[in-house]
């Protein structure tokens, strides 16, 4: 500002700094404010500075909680999975673990199906889904496990017959024996 | 299904007089019978192998239940496995698994004394690896019984295919 120069209000500085040499600054009073009573009338300063209130929408009417439809391991650390019917949503929210009750891990996913990858290896996977908006998860289907072990290899197979082993074995410890 | 630990408090005293355990444990499978083929065996936990596979008893007259799966009456797929023969040659608990035929009965006896009965619905042979048909049904209270099938691979050391009784 020049020096001596008289500002009504306020001063502020986009790049550098306001100096005062000898300014006059006066602080005009503001105005009455419209009343807020008018319908129609402009909104009172105060309300314009509150926030905005958001409110989170429900999960829509007749949305369920899908069930799970197909699943499968896709090799030893991810297991795919597909789920229906369609309730007017195609957001979901699939919650997994190794364990029924302990489902420690979740993915948002849009659309029908995923895939399920880095998982520990080889290890059952419990899942289950819901429908989920922007902002809420809605009610879970029971778990599932869906990435059960291979089958288990449950037999020791035929004994092997070692007896003309044996056999040859005595004849030749005999053989040995005289000499 | 477990129930909060209930606590009594002497409140007047200010001191805890006395506490009640109130836990129930869930019931666990403890035999299996099934009468077509003269098997009453008792029931191990089994989990998963460090090669992936199902785990299966440490003897051949047990059977060894999948315990990371639904429990026997549960809404889910129970898996149950037994071998057909031992390590020693003799004849295993489940060597007779075959024969079953669809309408037979299966008894899983918990540990609580009560009897689930299971009705066995289909037969079917698998090739090694994942099925995912035998753990993960959610249609029904399945009780799925697993064994050996097919021919000896002395090389791999085992057999080619794996025998899946299904009842529910």
């Amino acid at each position: 500002m020049n020096s001596g120069a008289i500002l009504k209000g306020r001063a502020m500085v986009q790049t550098g700094a306001v100096t005062l040499d000898g300014n006059t600054i006066t602080a005009p009073t503001c105005a009455a404010s419209p009343s807020s009573s008018s319908p129609n009338g402009p909104s009172t300063l105060a309300s314009l500075a509150t926030a905005p209130q958001y409110t989170c929408p429900t999960i829509g009417i007749g949305i369920i909680a899908p069930i799970i439809i197909e699943s499968r391991r896709v090799d030893a650390d991810s297991v795919f999975v597909s789920w229906g019917p369609y309730s007017g949503t195609d957001k979901f929210n699939v919650r997994y673990g190794m364990s029924k009750d302990k489902l420690l891990y979740n993915v948002d996913v849009t659309g029908f199906s995923t895939t399920i990858n880095a998982l520990p290896s080889n290890q059952p996977i419990w899942v289950q889904i819901a429908a989920r908006n922007e902002c809420q998860i809605g009610t879970y289907e029971a778990s599932r496990l869906v990435g059960g072990p291979s089958l288990p290899s449950a037999g020791f197979g035929p004994r092997e017959n070692k007896a003309p082993w044996y056999f040859l074995v005595s004849i030749f410890n005999r053989f040995l024996s005289r000499r | 299904m477990a129930f909060p630990l209930l606590t009594l408090v002497n409140f007047t005293q200010g001191i805890e007089e006395k506490t009640v355990s109130q836990r129930q444990d869930p019931e666990l499978p403890v035999r299996l019978l099934i009468p077509a083929i003269n098997v009453n065996a008792r029931i191990q936990d089994v989990g998963v192998a460090l090669n992936g596979e199902m785990e299966v008893p440490n003897n051949a007259i047990d059977v060894g239940w999948f315990k990371i799966g639904s429990r026997p009456g549960e809404v889910g797929s129970a898996v149950v496995a037994g071998h057909i023969d031992g390590e020693s040659g003799e004849v295993g608990v489940f060597a007779n698994l075959y024969k079953l035929k669809e309408g037979d009965l299966l008894y899983i006896e918990d540990d609580k004394g009560t009897s689930i009965t299971f009705v066995v619905r289909k037969k079917l042979i698998f090739d090694p690896g994942y099925a995912d048909e035998v753990f993960s049904r959610n249609d029904g209270a399945h009780l799925n019984l697993i064994t050996c099938d097919g021919l000896w691979d002395g090389v791999k050391k085992s057999y080619s295919k794996r025998l899946v009784v299904f009842s529910a």
